[in-house]
């Protein structure tokens, strides 16, 4: 029996194949494992880093999380954990508050979780440019709801080689031709004349799949 | 320079001359014209206060969702507006959140629709040609200039009328104003001013600090059997919500 997997290239590994299952759900791929990084990362913020001297001390600096990620850092429902980071916070910034001077407020970081966000949407993204051409994860992107403009256009300038950007050009333009067909049947049955005729949930849900495919999910 | 109060559509000149004129016709003391010049726009500065919410947060949700459902109502067939979206391709990402928000109704969803179908044509036809260079960036939002000139107009206002009684009395009785809208407006303060807002905002934080100091505590098994109040309990979220804005 060959147990050897012949067809895995050396440097496919975990990065390549979250890609690839995540082109199975529905969105962007990088806004979903983004986001799904997001969530991961905050998580481990709550419960393994609250009293971590480092971490403390880039969330005194960059005053706490950015206003796009407050909502997630809510939802992650960790009370406890929120209270520690930001009674250490509202201390810094009283201490700020006490020198009278509007300058002294302002924050000398950037939000961590931005930062990594940044970080972890570069490395998908070269993960993507690494392996484009190849027949699997052509398929996948195939099969997927493709990339948002935001990451196809940064994609895009990543690539050297001609014929990738023309595959990934006009499978994206296909892609964009479908979602308008929805949107125009969702429009023509809004007219009195075919409002007998029943919306479909993907005709229902292409306003939705238009606004994250211009500005992705992940802002 | 005539400034005009987007959320009321008063223009401050036109207003200035109305309390003049009744000023002159019934009398008034000397003082009640500048008193009457507390137009609708400070009015719905101090609403949100009683409310203990930041001001300008409530007043560019309010306007930016407004601007939003009346677009995709009003301005879908409007050669100008679109040809903005076009030009800008839609909103950026934070307002196209609130284009999100409406689709839960009919009229609204068939302006997105209208609206977005266009903007994906032009997508598409750059994807076909491979001029992806060619299409916008989202660097010009129709909203962020909206809202920027909005807060700049809000926050002058409150520059302005930060030393008037009734004004410093409502900041007092509330939560005051969230801190990236504080921070903003402590560069538009004369020194005295700035001294208020900031002993204002230091004195909240340290009830806030007790809250959150409080249910810690309550979090330890030592003290499990005392009761966390509803104050402690939404310490966290308040604290959050200070730094972060909702705008």
């Amino acid at each position: 029996m060959n147990l050897t997997r012949e067809h895995a290239s050396p440097e496919k590994f975990t990065r390549y194949y979250n890609i690839i299952e995540a082109c199975g759900r529905k969105g962007c791929p990088v806004c979903n494992l983004i986001a799904q990084g997001v969530d991961r990362y905050i998580d481990h913020l709550l419960y393994e880093n609250v009293n971590d001297p480092e971490i403390r001390k880039a969330l005194r600096s960059s005053q706490g999380i950015c206003v796009s990620h407050a909502d997630t850092l809510l939802r992650a429902g960790d009370t406890l954990g929120i209270s520690i980071l930001y009674e250490d916070i509202i201390r810094e910034v009283q201490a700020l508050m006490a020198r009278r001077s509007a300058r002294a407020l302002n924050p000398s970081q950037p939000c961590p979780v931005c930062r990594f966000r940044l970080s972890a949407e570069d490395n998908y993204l070269n993960t993507i440019a690494r392996h484009i051409g190849e027949r699997e994860l052509m398929d996948a992107l195939g099969k997927s709801s493709g990339l948002c403009l935001v990451h196809l256009r940064m994609l895009y300038g990543r690539l050297r080689n001609k014929r990738a950007r023309r595959q990934l050009c006009a499978l994206h333009a296909e892609k964009l031709g479908r979602l308008r067909a929805h949107m125009r049947e969702f429009i023509r049955k809004h007219d009195m004349q075919f409002s007998n005729e029943t919306i479909s949930e993907v005709e229902r849900e292409s306003c939705v799949a238009a606004i994250n495919t211009l500005v992705g999910m992940s802002a | 320079m005539r400034r005009r109060n987007q959320h009321a559509g008063w223009d401050e000149r036109v207003i200035e001359g109305f309390l003049s004129l009744l000023s002159r016709i019934g009398n008034d003391p000397p003082g009640a014209v500048e008193l009457k010049r507390k137009f609708l726009g400070y009015h719905d500065l101090l609403e949100p206060l009683k409310h203990n919410e930041c001001p300008l947060c409530v007043i560019i949700h309010r306007s930016t969702s407004h601007y939003v459902a009346t677009a995709f109502i009003e301005e879908v067939t409007n050669g100008q507006f679109r040809e903005e979206m076009r030009t800008n391709l839609g909103f950026c990402g934070r307002h196209s959140k609130l284009v999100l928000n409406i689709l839960p109704w009919k009229l609204h969803r068939m302006g997105v629709a209208i609206v977005y179908e266009d903007l994906l044509a032009q997508v598409q036809v750059n994807l076909a040609q491979e001029t992806l260079d060619k299409v916008p960036e989202h660097n010009n939002c129709a909203l962020c200039s909206f809202e920027s000139e909005l807060s700049d107009y809000a926050l002058q206002l409150i520059a302005d009328y930060c030393d008037d009684p009734e004004f410093q009395s409502s900041y007092s009785r509330s939560d005051g104003l969230c801190f990236p809208h504080l921070r903003a407006l402590c560069h538009r303060l004369s020194a005295k001013s700035l001294t208020f807002f900031l002993a204002q905002a230091s004195r909240k934080l340290s009830i806030l600090r007790q809250h959150l100091s409080a249910f810690q505590r309550k979090n330890d098994y030592r003290f499990a059997h005392e009761e966390v109040s509803a104050d402690e309990a939404h310490a966290g979220q308040r604290a959050v919500r200070f730094m972060t804005g909702s705008s």
